[in-house]
């Protein structure tokens, strides 16, 4: 009688451990944060360069732009390729290339450029050593800003041979507009139906 | 307990500006790169004594002698517009010269109909280190002349830059090399 009564109160015991792990099991324990999300003024503004015709968001806040001038064994530059404005507040700026996808292959190397708008021009030396006129910048020989890709066996002034890489940064002005202008080196033997796509990205800390 | 409270009401804005100080904003445009036929391409001419080119003509390294007393070599690179519709202006760039030491003259013109002067290394220095813009017209070819005298027998090397644009613009300014060796 004694050893039923001790059977009995272990298999109750067993059966009650295991509805507890499974009462355990579903247990969840909530913990709640409220995160306000609002519409905030952009920061910056795309504004259209001379050289090509960029389709701009409705914002102004994001932008893209073809370059058809690839050409194999050859260097092209644009010189007011897109154009951007700070607004209302002065801050700490950097460019990045983010990745290039496509056949990214077609471009040997390629480097982007930040020069502030003005009234005059600069002198920008490029990486194969020739230089060219950037029109309607403050005159400043020496861009504000610059990054660039390469592949292996390219000009190492063309810059890193990995994605994503950062410029130094520079200090953007309040109300003052920049020029991005951009080099690019088609590899040799490129042909007309290739393409690859360079996502860029502006920085506003 | 309430000068506590008090600390952290006095650090709380300090807080608040860290907390926005470290906010990035980022914005982010497409840039979508097509490869393109070359317009211009790059051919040896008939005073050269070797050549390398590029598979599509956009580069070119030629080689010709070097003379103890000038020499007018007037073809060395031709310049040929493949376009059949769109003209192009074109100009020449020093890059770099290896070995100026040796090069009494070395004269780079243009020439078609008119003689445009490019670039001008005399007595080991260089004078003209690039030149004006020249009209090269659709389905027309220009030449590259040179004026050569070297002091020593040796190698010498100028690469160069023929930078185009396409007639009335400035950009997008497209830039070929070429290389001239001096024996």
């Amino acid at each position: 009688m004694e050893n039923k009564l001790v059977k009995l109160l272990g298999i109750a015991l067993i059966m009650a451990m295991v509805m507890v792990g499974f009462v355990v099991a579903y247990v969840y324990y909530y913990y709640t944060a409220q995160i306000h999300v609002s519409v905030e003024t952009p920061k910056i503004q795309w504004v259209q360069g001379t050289d090509v015709s960029a389709s701009i968001g409705t914002n102004t806040t994001w932008c893209q732009i073809s370059l058809n001038n690839l050409e194999p064994n050859a260097t092209t530059v644009y010189t007011n390729a897109l154009e951007f404005t700070v607004l209302n507040v002065s801050t700490n700026m950097k460019l990045e290339i983010v990745s290039i996808t496509g056949t990214s292959t077609i471009i040997w190397g390629i480097r982007f450029y930040v020069f502030q708008s003005g009234g005059s021009s600069s002198t920008l030396s490029l990486v194969d050593g020739s230089s060219v006129s950037i029109p309607g910048t403050d005159g400043s020989s020496n861009p504000v800003d610059q990054v660039g890709y390469r592949q292996s066996g390219a000009p190492f002034g063309y810059g890193s041979m990995s994605t994503p890489v950062d410029s130094n940064g520079f200090a953007g002005t309040s109300s003052v507009t920049y020029i991005i202008a951009i080099e690019a080196y088609g590899k040799d033997g490129i042909s007309t139906t290739q393409t690859a796509t360079v996502e860029l990205r502006l920085i506003w800390s | 307990m309430r000068s506590l409270a008090l600390a952290l009401c006095m650090l709380l804005p300090f807080l608040t500006v860290s907390a926005q100080a470290s906010t990035c904003y980022f914005y982010t445009p497409e840039i979508q790169c097509k490869a393109s036929a070359a317009d211009i391409i790059l051919k040896k001419g008939t005073n050269v004594t070797a050549y390398n080119s590029s598979i599509n003509g956009t580069w070119i390294e030629v080689t010709a002698n070097g003379t103890f007393t000038e020499t007018y070599y007037e073809y060395m690179i031709n310049i040929t517009n493949l376009s059949t519709s769109k003209n192009y202006e074109v100009k020449l760039e020093n890059e770099k010269v290896d070995s100026i030491n040796r090069l009494t003259n070395f004269t780079l013109y243009f020439h078609d109909d008119t003689t445009s002067k490019q670039i001008e290394i005399s007595d080991e220095s260089m004078v003209q280190s690039s030149g004006q813009w020249y009209l090269l017209p659709s389905s027309a070819t220009i030449y590259v002349s040179a004026a050569i005298e070297v002091s020593t027998s040796g190698s010498s090397t100028i690469d160069i830059g023929l930078h185009i644009v396409p007639s009335g613009t400035t950009s997008p300014e497209i830039i070929q090399a070429m290389s001239i060796n001096i024996d």
